[in-house]
């Protein structure tokens, strides 16, 4: 899967939609279902700013370095 | 028979009160005369039980010995691998792949216990799902109400059981999906501890987050089918009535964990508090963001595992699941270690609630079952997806990896509605003990509908 030049975290809301069709998408969307594949992009943007939130009240924390144990 | 549980069957049998044979001919009956109305299986395997049931009438009629589940019909969900059939994990996309080579080793522990697999069930499109509103093998409709879903996305492994098709059944859990079909059937359900049980075999959704584990009617049938999945190693039956009776401090979760809960809900958590004793109101920090965070992770997995399908045909998905998955190519890596990074975070301020706590107590779904084909449901006065929405309470706690007894609350006559009994990482036993306290005070019960389809 081709790298995106821009991270996600970094857009803000209006871009989302377009991101579905830029030049430079990591993945093909046909037209059919354009409309709600960004209906799902918008939404995991706001899932994704709700950690992004959460995070920087925790700068602090460590990145992990191992994989998770419970 | 139906109404026979897990340890009545294997008892039965055990001792010539009933034949293997005549257990699994009449759940082929069950099947044949119930499934066309719920639609739990995908795929029966007549010949191979009648066969294993009659080799294992022939050992019992011999004095050889025999397993802990001699004679237990069970069923899989359909992501794992049966050998002869090809592993469907709910698509079209994979019906043309070979045939699995081996059972899963989950279903072969199973079998060397004396269970008998009778079939493959319905769920979600590679377990992308709440409702098993499956796009290419149908709903599967709940047996309390066939107009309802059953939750998902081990809706067919829930539903199979509460119609008492078979008192056994393996299923999934990523988010939620052994959790809810068991709320919304009236069924227990066990998530484990991340990473207690083998899940060679499955085919995978979210690997940093799936589960595995067993449904079935009573504490104490789920107690012994976990043991036979954990191999044998500490088992939990042995103690489980004296680790019952011992004090339990509990915390009911609140704030992220009860808010838009519909009063039958509430309600029915109320009275699980009040038998357990819990200080209400406890709070996890953080709940909102570790949803969120088990949401971007989801999407940005299953979206690599699909990449190659997706860009081949993803007009052959589930459109409900490919629009996800399409939607998860776009999260770049930083969006996944950010999420990994918060796991550590929300898994710190739980484990620090666990200091004053043995076990924590939440609402497994927010709702009672919604009706098939329905978009969407109100939460907190607000329209949101019912797919997206069931998994609401059940996602911070796979997040993190917690062991999870889904119980249901005794509502006979009612749509069910189910509590999760929360315990520590590797304390399943405590989470079963505490199920096994209530059910014997009458406060959780699964109720199967009397009546059939």
């Amino acid at each position: 899967m081709a790298e995106q030049r821009t991270s996600f975290l970094d857009l803000q809301a209006d871009d989302v939609a377009a991101l579905a069709t830029a030049q430079d998408a990591p993945i093909a969307v046909p037209a059919d279902y354009l409309g709600t594949v960004v209906a799902n992009l918008q939404g995991l943007w706001r899932h994704a700013a709700v950690v992004k939130a959460a995070l920087a009240l925790a700068s602090d924390a460590p990145a992990p370095t191992g994989p998770f144990e419970p | 028979m139906n109404r026979l549980g897990v340890l009545d069957i294997a008892a039965a049998i055990a001792s010539r009160r009933f034949s293997a044979e005549t257990v699994i001919s009449e759940t082929f009956r069950r099947i044949v005369r119930d499934d066309h109305a719920i639609n739990a299986f995908t795929a029966v395997l007549a010949d191979q039980a009648l066969s294993d049931a009659r080799r294992l009438d022939a050992d019992i009629a011999a004095g050889r010995p025999i397993g802990p589940l001699a004679g237990v019909p069970f069923a899989v969900k359909n992501l794992y691998d049966i050998a002869g059939l090809t592993t469907l994990a709910g698509s079209i996309i994979r019906k043309d792949e070979p045939p699995a080579l081996a059972d899963a080793p989950l279903i072969t522990r199973l079998k060397a216990a004396g269970a008998i697999l009778v079939g493959a069930l319905n769920m979600d499109e590679f377990a992308y799902g709440f409702v098993t509103e499956n796009h290419h093998y149908g709903p599967t409709r709940n047996p309390h109400d066939l107009t309802r879903v059953s939750g998902g996305s081990s809706g067919g492994s829930a539903a199979a059981v509460a119609a008492r098709i078979v008192p056994l059944s393996l299923g999934s859990d990523t988010n939620g999906s052994i959790r809810v079909p068991a709320a919304l059937c009236g069924v227990f359900g066990l998530k484990p501890t991340f990473g207690r049980l083998d899940r060679t075999g499955v085919f995978p959704f979210v690997d940093s987050l799936d589960h595995v584990g067993p449904f079935a009617r009573s504490v104490e049938d789920i107690t012994v089918a976990y043991d036979v999945l954990t191999g044998g190693d500490h088992p939990v039956a042995p103690t489980l009535d004296a680790l019952s009776e011992q004090p339990l401090r509990v915390g009911a979760l609140g704030g992220w964990f009860v808010q838009g809960a519909f009063p039958g809900v509430l309600g029915s958590l109320s009275r699980v508090a009040q038998a357990l004793d819990a200080t209400p109101g406890v709070i996890a920090p953080g709940a909102e963001a570790a949803r969120s965070a088990a949401f971007c992770l989801s999407a940005y997995e299953g979206a690599r595992l699909h990449d190659a399908d997706l860009r081949a045909r993803a007009g052959d998905y589930d459109p409900a699941v490919r629009d996800r998955l399409l939607a998860g190519a776009f999260l770049t890596d930083d969006v996944a270690g950010m999420a990994q990074r918060y796991r550590r975070i929300f898994q710190a301020e739980v484990r620090a609630l666990f200091a004053d706590y043995d076990l924590l107590l939440a609402p497994t779904v927010p709702c009672l079952a919604p009706v098939i084909g329905q978009p969407t449901m109100m939460l907190n006065g607000q329209a949101v997806s019912v797919r997206q929405t069931l998994g609401v309470y059940t996602q911070p706690i796979s997040f993190i990896g917690l062991p999870v007894l889904a119980a249901p609350v005794n509502r006979p006559g009612a749509l069910p509605a189910g509590v999760q009994l929360i315990a520590p990482p590797w304390r399943e036993d405590l989470a079963l003990a505490a199920g096994l306290r209530l059910q014997r005070a009458g406060v959780v019960a699964a109720n199967p509908p009397e009546s059939a389809p």
